[in-house]
């Protein structure tokens, strides 16, 4: 695997970075008591870049992508911490200034692109819609247009369809113009994602936030949709944000990694190093317990437990309960991050330079 | 390549030709195939709405069936004085006969259907009858449509105390029957007429409507395209309208096929109670009430509004499964049957 950028890129470079998250702490208010999704995750993004987030499921990946857009809903709220992109703090802004800034400058593509299209307007509408939305091209949002369209099959010849199907065209939809005017059951699963990814950078954003973008879709089209996220990061000079559970795809398709584990960033690094060296527990049991195609053999050793809800006191490292080499002083002492390499950071007291190991 | 990628490529609308391949111009990495074995170029024929709605129609019986009877249903009412034989409210010799004739001084008159009690000729006040019902049909559903669809969507969207207020007015109505309702609301805009018909049962049918409506947006508003539509920009407005409602459609005009003839229906039944429309105006119900007390000694004056209403009804329903499944765009194709 090769990075494209190399690893300077860490969370302490001082040059500009494009998004700060800092203390993000998203909480959950249930019955059952207040779940911490989000708890305290420090994450910067540099322009150009694709960092990973990986973590297994209920690590709060989705929940802090969501954060990052402001799509936090009831009972959920950010309870403390900032995100800033380009400076400007998305926690504080008005609803209508997030609504400004989504599509035109952050963007998400999520999960499951057989969910995620409105299945009643056609794929070229919902890019021109996104279009018209984010980008001043006097063309009125308009409803009776697509009525129209739909009913006289009439050929559209508006700036934003114009849009649309160069977008398509960009995703490598096979006879875009054709195709804009489908509806979403008329695309097959990989296509729909590419149709999610020419929404999402249709308004070219700054960044990219792709949730799980490849986890619905079989693997030789995983590897489809991964080699156009690079193109297309590159062709629309877009920062990516990957969240996955899939440690494959993160060694295919990201410059740097963080390893997330219940609300928290445990590891940082870049990719290469991240996967020759795992340093903190819980990265090295992620890798254990998947399975490799040039260790057939090897016996696959699954991390013995699984995610806590959050509810309720924790231990001070979240992952004592399950770690191998926790200690008494584990539960008691918060972890804090420890240089194991270069850019190569790890949330664990047994690791970082001897004189401090637990 | 493999093979199982070819035999993909052949399969026809759902093979991922891009994504196996990576491109439109794909090189191929073995022997190039055979003419017939490429698929560049291979547009399927893609069918617009208005093809679906007539070839979904009409291999749909029913539905054509219900359709032709709702577009002969107009046409009576558009153009009632042409096809009436007489004015629904001249008044014939003759009274209270089954299929007859009658002389005047202008001479000789049929009454296909009969005459009333009054001497009107029952054909034609069920022609102009048609206008009545279509009117109040169609005014008093889009009313409650218009009204009920907004109460459900604000409430089912933005939930919390608002839907609380909303709904509590609306299980507030729920509580009175449709007709009670309506009489009370007569009686408080203080008088007869078309109009006050139609808002009365208008009103009343309001919480049909905005029940159904939030019971779908609620389940509507979870689906991850609406999450996908904030992500890119859209506001709380556009949302509803473009994201939500259009999703909610097919259980919508379910509804409002299914109101109409319960408008029609709650017409005749506050004519009956002398709370509707004024007595000398034709309309279907008020046949049917002003008939019902001779229903013994003469049947027609009120089976045949009887069989107007009916087959109005059944035409309205049958119509409404077939546009359903045509609006169905997530069914694709209408099967035939």
């Amino acid at each position: 695997m090769s990075s494209a950028h190399s690893p300077s890129g860490s969370a302490d470079a001082d040059e500009e970075s494009l998004l700060d998250i800092a203390g993000l702490h998203t909480v959950f208010h249930t019955d059952r008591g207040t779940v911490r999704a989000v708890d305290g995750v420090d994450l910067s993004l540099n322009s150009g870049e694709i960092v990973g987030l990986v973590g297994e499921s209920g690590s709060g990946k989705s929940v802090l992508a969501r954060s990052i857009m402001g799509l936090i809903d009831d009972p959920g709220e950010i309870a403390d911490g900032d995100v800033r992109l380009n400076g400007e703090s998305l926690v504080h802004a008005e609803e209508s200034r997030l609504n400004e800034l989504r599509g035109g400058t952050v963007s998400m593509v999520f999960q499951d692109p057989m969910h995620s299209l409105n299945p009643t307007l056609s794929v070229g509408e919902q890019i021109a819609e996104t279009v018209r939305l984010n980008q001043d091209i006097g063309e009125s949002v308009s409803l009776p247009a697509e009525i129209k369209r739909k009913i006289l099959g009439a050929a559209e010849n508006s700036e934003a369809w114009r849009r649309a199907i160069e977008m398509l065209e960009a995703v490598q939809i096979p006879e875009p113009a054709a195709r804009a005017g489908d509806f979403p059951h008329e695309f097959s699963g990989g296509m729909r994602q590419r149709a999610m990814l020419a929404i999402a950078l249709s308004c070219e954003p700054d960044l990219l936030i792709a949730d799980e973008p490849t986890t619905a879709l079989d693997v030789t089209i995983q590897a489809g949709i991964l080699d156009e996220l690079r193109a297309l990061k590159d062709a629309f000079d877009t920062t990516i944000l990957l969240i996955t559970h899939n440690l494959a795809v993160v060694a295919e398709a990201c410059d740097r990694v963080n390893v997330m584990y219940a609300g928290r960033i445990v590891e940082r690094a870049p990719t290469d190093v991240l996967f020759e060296n795992p340093s903190h527990p819980y990265t090295q049991g992620l890798i254990a317990s998947t399975p490799r195609v040039d260790h057939p053999d090897a016996d696959l050793q699954p991390i013995p437990g699984s995610v806590p809800d959050g509810i309720g006191e924790q231990p001070a490292c979240k992952f004592a309960k399950r770690c191998p080499e926790a200690k008494p002083e584990c539960y008691e002492r918060p972890p804090d991050f420890r240089p194991v390499g270069a850019s190569h950071e790890a949330a664990c007291l047994r690791r970082g330079p001897t004189e401090d190991r637990l | 390549m493999t093979d199982y990628e070819t035999t993909n490529d052949c399969g026809g609308t759902d093979s991922d030709r891009v994504d196996t391949d990576g491109g439109v111009d794909a090189e191929y990495p073995g022997a190039a195939p055979p003419e017939r074995f490429r698929d560049d170029g291979f547009v399927e024929p893609r069918r617009t709405f208005r093809e679906r709605l007539v070839t979904g129609l009409g291999n749909d019986r029913k539905a054509l069936a219900g359709a032709v009877v709702v577009v002969g249903f107009i046409a009576t009412a558009l153009f009632a004085p042409i096809i009436a034989p007489y004015d629904p409210n001249t008044t014939f010799t003759i009274l209270q006969e089954p299929a007859t004739s009658s002389t005047t001084a202008d001479g000789e008159f049929f009454h296909i259907l009969g005459t009333d009690s009054f001497g009107h000729d029952v054909l034609s006040r069920i022609v102009y009858g048609a206008r009545v019902s279509l009117l109040v049909a169609a005014a008093t559903v889009l009313f409650a449509f218009t009204i009920g669809t907004v109460i459900g969507t604000v409430a089912g969207y933005y939930g919390g105390w608002v839907d609380s207020l909303l709904m509590r007015y609306i299980d507030f109505q729920w509580a009175f029957p449709t007709l009670i309702l309506a009489a009370g609301i007569i009686a408080f805009a203080g008088g007869l007429g078309v109009w006050n018909v139609i808002i009365a049962i208008g009103v009343a049918f309001i919480d049909d409507f905005a029940r159904l409506v939030r019971g779908e947006v609620l389940s509507i508003r979870e689906e991850e395209y609406v999450m996908a539509a904030r992500a890119v920009g859209m506001g709380d407005t556009r949302i509803m309208s473009k994201e939500i409602l259009p999703n909610a459609v097919a259980p919508i005009i379910v509804q409002v096929t299914l109101m109409i003839p319960l408008a029609i229906l709650a017409e005749a039944g506050l004519s009956f109670l002398g709370l509707g429309v004024t007595p000398t105006t034709p309309t279907w119900g008020l046949m049917l009430s002003e008939g019902r007390q001779f229903i013994s000694q003469a049947w027609w004056i009120s089976i045949f509004p009887g069989f107007a209403i009916m087959i109005t009804v059944l035409a309205f329903n049958m119509f409404g499964d077939g546009l359903r499944d045509v609006f169905d765009v997530k069914e694709g194709e209408v099967s035939d049957r």
